[in-house]
């Protein structure tokens, strides 16, 4: 990845979690019992506790705001997606073993130096 | 349960669990440093805060090869049950232990470079296109990114915010940051190590922990076959005395269902299988205090009436049981929840 792509990304993470920490702090004073009514009048320390999911999740968040909360669904059990799941995930991670081990170097990739430190010396 | 959220609801259970977490992983990265520290060749450059990043970094992988075994150990033996409890404190811990691990990283590796770290981290290695140097960290971030999003949203509010289905569908992730991690590790190993007992441990653990899902996946399926109804519509489950007291035989119907069928001070009751929580195994529980108890975290349900006692509010689906000639019979279509049900009672039964 470029710097100025990484940096693009750098810049959008962080943007993300400015938006999240200001609709946070909406959130856990005002949104927390509009979504659930059950945690109207609860104390500072539950607020804390949420805040930070408010932070990652808040695109979520307000589309529930606006939309309303979620329909209530029966109940299921997840055994199905469970092995749909395991069906793919071991046989993605079996291929990405082998090939790193076929792979391999063969002598360890110089780790002493810090890769900030490498990447100047490489620019420069 | 939902009457009133609080941080955590604490007990003494709670406490003893999170203390054994917290000694077993300060008992672990000093054990780690240590051996690290001693099996050091002369001229190898390895930084004390380089150990700790490898041992914060192995504490977290490790804890969460624990945390994926739980669940199919429990369902291979009841005595596993208790550490389904306070698993989602387990993987708050994880997660700490891999931000740990990646906050280290990024100041030792990037702290010192012009640019941002978070930049500099991302920017510094572009092999993606080889194995032998891939930028294994980015499968790191994935996985940090994945487990934070797990954590923050382990709290009961947010399966009531969120709806139970999109809930259970984030929580799923943690299979897709395993694999992740698993790679994440791996090509750290290969890249940076001689030894064959680190390959061969990432190997182990996952073959451990896919291995007990495959194992439990097919024990499941052996027991969990779908029971047909007779003609006049009702399930034959067997005679009562197949039922351990306290305890329930679980059946899965026609069309996919899974009743709980409990027996309990000489009486006979069902309900939908699945806690109205975090959708566990209700059937898997037991009685306690006349209450049907999950065995993940511990939701109660009165088995007459599927409902949570006062001050809770949550309910479940309940079905019509009898007992004929014997035999437990239970009709499998479901009763709304919280509808309550006369309990078949099992000496009358005996008496006709």
């Amino acid at each position: 990845m470029s710097i100025a792509a990484a940096t693009a990304l750098a810049s959008a993470l962080g943007f993300y979690l400015l938006l999240g920490v200001v609709f946070a702090l909406y959130f856990i004073v005002f949104g927390v019992g509009r979504l659930v009514p059950a945690a109207k009048g609860s104390g500072i320390g539950f607020r804390l506790t949420i805040f930070w999911g408010a932070i990652i999740l808040w695109p979520v968040l307000l589309f529930r705001l606006l939309k309303g909360p979620a329909e209530l669904v029966p109940p299921r059990t997840w055994r199905r997606a469970h092995a749909r799941i395991w069906m793919v995930l071991i046989p993605l991670v079996a291929l990405g073993v082998m090939a790193a081990l076929m792979l391999r170097p063969a002598a360890p990739l110089n780790d002493a130096l810090p890769a900030g430190i490498m990447l100047e010396e490489a620019s420069s | 349960m939902s009457h009133q959220f609080t941080p955590v609801q604490w007990n003494g259970f709670k406490w003893r669990y999170d203390a054994i977490v917290l000694f077993g992983t300060i008992l672990f990265v000093a054990v780690f440093v240590g051996l690290t520290m001693a099996s050091r060749q002369p001229g190898e450059s390895l930084a004390p805060v380089q150990i700790l990043i490898r041992a914060f970094g192995a504490a977290a992988f490790l804890l969460l090869n624990i945390i994926l075994s739980i669940g199919p150990l429990a369902r291979i033996s009841a005595r596993f049950k208790p550490l389904l409890y306070n698993r989602r404190h387990m993987g708050v811990w994880c997660f700490s232990l891999a931000l740990t691990h990646a906050g280290l990283t990024l100041m030792w590796y990037q702290g010192f470079s012009a640019l941002n770290p978070v930049v500099a981290l991302f920017a510094s290695n572009v092999q993606y296109t080889s194995i032998a140097g891939f930028p294994f960290e980015s499968l790191g971030v994935a996985a940090l990114i994945l487990l934070a999003m797990l954590a923050v949203s382990s709290h009961d509010y947010w399966q009531a915010a969120l709806g139970a289905s999109v809930w259970k569908r984030i929580h799923m992730g943690v299979y897709v940051a395993y694999g992740l991690l698993v790679m994440h590790v791996m090509l750290g190993i290969v890249q940076e190590e001689k030894a064959e007992f680190y390959p061969a441990s990432v190997i182990g653990l996952f073959c451990i922990v896919a291995g007990l899902h495959i194992f439990s996946a097919f024990t499941g399926r052996v027991t969990d076959r779908r029971v047909k109804a007779s003609l006049d519509g009702w399930i034959n489950i067997g005679p009562p005395d197949k039922i351990a007291e306290n305890r329930a035989k679980i059946v899965r119907t026609e069309s996919d269902a899974r009743i709980a069928v409990f027996r309990y001070d000489g009486k006979i009751s069902a309900v939908s299988n699945v806690c109205a929580h975090q959708n566990g195994p209700l059937g898997e529980g037991r009685i306690v205090d006349g209450c049907i108890t999950c065995p993940w975290h511990g939701w109660q349900y009165r088995p007459e009436d599927g409902r949570s006692p006062a001050p809770f509010e949550e309910k479940i689906s309940t079905y019509r049981v009898q007992i004929d000639g014997g035999m437990v019979y239970v009709h499998p279509d479901p009763l709304p929840p919280g509808t309550p049900t006369k309990p078949a009672v099992i000496d009358e039964a005996a008496n006709v």
